[in-house]
């Protein structure tokens, strides 16, 4: 069985996740509003109450890589002297 | 079959309420509720989702508790002065600092708050402004305007130390001294570092992490002229924030250099691992009291992001001891 549930849900802000939420599974947000989720009850019970959208790994992954171009292509642009102020964003690989 | 009373030696009380002060571990019988129960259950430390940031941005400044925090400044982009305020549930926009600017310092209380440093392109500015919990205003500026550095303390007695100066990617151990009207140059960090976190008053404090010649673990503590280097933190971050006492601090988030979820807890003595933030991310804000209460907000994952988190520490409570 897989380790993980993949999907995107929009944070709502206070009550998205509780404390007790994350004792109870694991929990990763990601960009572009994918989360990742223990493979189990509570977890995926946690994904449908927030009107989660179900993804394979594969499509997460392609969401979560396109925001990070995106933020990779913004910082391209900037000025040498700005580009000193952070590092290039590197891609994600979800576990 | 052995009993309760040959293991703990006392037999299970039967009582018609829970007891007004009991010891971790002591279990009793409720009569009135019909449970059997047992106190100090351990329940371990979380980070909770918080109401979101009005406006999404990194690169900002906190201050305040975790639930009277107040954030200011950072990157949209463009750079903003953007002020909102937390009241443990959501955040309200309020006035704007006066200049626009990211990477800056702060600290103080929610309604009185100090926003030092920073970068307005094309440079860095040791721009000064006081919160007053309702505006800010100019008051002395830094003897070396500077970016990516750390703060500390009350609006009348503040410290803050480290940052970036030209050229760009420069560190500097520069530390000055606020006493309510102006800056004072005093002792230096004992390694430059830059984009590090901070926490404590202007007497006894702390910096944490950041960068040097390379990302670092360091921290050093203030004792009110003097840093002296004390036990290094588990995970070397930069972009990382701060927040608590000397010797009871929060250190969350930061870029290591793959963005990161890591939270840790000083002690006084020793940096120990904490359960991780939900959302890697960098260049957020924190306001927090101590190592187990802080909030954390907005910051870069990697694009700027709204998103809060609330850290509670581990505490114990009272519990029904059921079979199932």
């Amino acid at each position: 069985m897989a380790l993980f549930i993949y999907g995107t849900a929009t944070n709502t802000g206070k009550g998205f996740f509780t404390h007790a939420d994350r004792r109870n599974f694991y929990l990763s947000g990601q960009p572009a509003d994918v989360w990742v989720v223990g493979n189990n009850e509570k977890g995926a019970l946690w994904l449908a109450e927030k009107n989660g959208v179900e993804k394979t790994k594969t499509e997460a992954q392609a969401l979560v890589t396109a925001e990070v171009t995106a933020a990779q292509e913004a910082w391209d642009a900037l000025s040498d002297e700005q580009k000193t102020m952070r590092d290039r964003p590197s891609q994600i690989t979800l576990p | 079959m052995t009993t309760y009373p040959q293991i703990k030696g006392l037999r299970v009380k039967y009582l018609s309420a829970d007891p007004a002060t009991s010891e971790d571990g002591q279990v009793w019988y409720n009569s009135t509720t019909g449970n059997l129960r047992v106190d100090g259950m351990v329940l371990a430390a979380a980070w909770a989702s918080g109401g979101a940031l009005g406006t999404a941005r990194n690169s900002l400044a906190g201050a305040g508790t975790a639930t009277a925090a107040i954030g200011f400044g950072g990157y949209i982009p463009p750079n903003t002065g953007t002020t909102e305020e937390y009241n443990g549930t959501s955040w309200t926009e309020v006035s704007d600092l006066n200049t626009a600017r990211r990477e800056l310092a702060g600290f103080g209380t929610q309604s009185a708050a100090i926003a030092s440093g920073g970068y307005t392109s094309p440079s860095p500015i040791g721009i000064t402004e006081s919160w007053n919990g309702t505006s800010w205003s100019e008051v002395g500026d830094l003897n070396t305007g500077r970016f990516s550095l750390t703060g500390f303390g009350t609006s009348t007695a503040g410290l803050v130390f480290s940052g970036n100066t030209p050229p760009f990617d420069t560190a500097t151990a520069i530390t000055e001294s606020w006493n309510g009207s102006s800056w004072s140059e005093v002792g230096d960090l004992n390694t430059a570092v830059r984009s590090g976190a901070g926490s404590g008053t202007s007497t006894a404090g702390l910096s944490y992490g950041g960068i040097s010649t390379a990302i670092t673990t360091q921290t050093e503590s203030w004792n009110g002229s003097a840093w002296t280097v004390v036990n290094a933190m588990n995970t070397a971050r930069r972009g990382l924030s701060g927040s608590g006492t000397q010797t009871s601090t929060l250190a969350s988030g930061g870029i290591k250099p793959a963005l990161s979820n890591n939270t840790e807890q000083y002690n006084g003595t020793t940096w120990n691992t904490a359960p991780t933030l939900s959302t890697a991310r960098q260049l957020a804000g924190q306001g927090g009291s101590s190592s187990s209460s802080a909030t954390y907000f907005g910051g870069a994952a990697p694009s700027s992001t709204a998103v809060t988190e609330e850290f509670t520490g581990a505490s114990t409570q009272t519990k029904n001891i059921t079979t199932s």
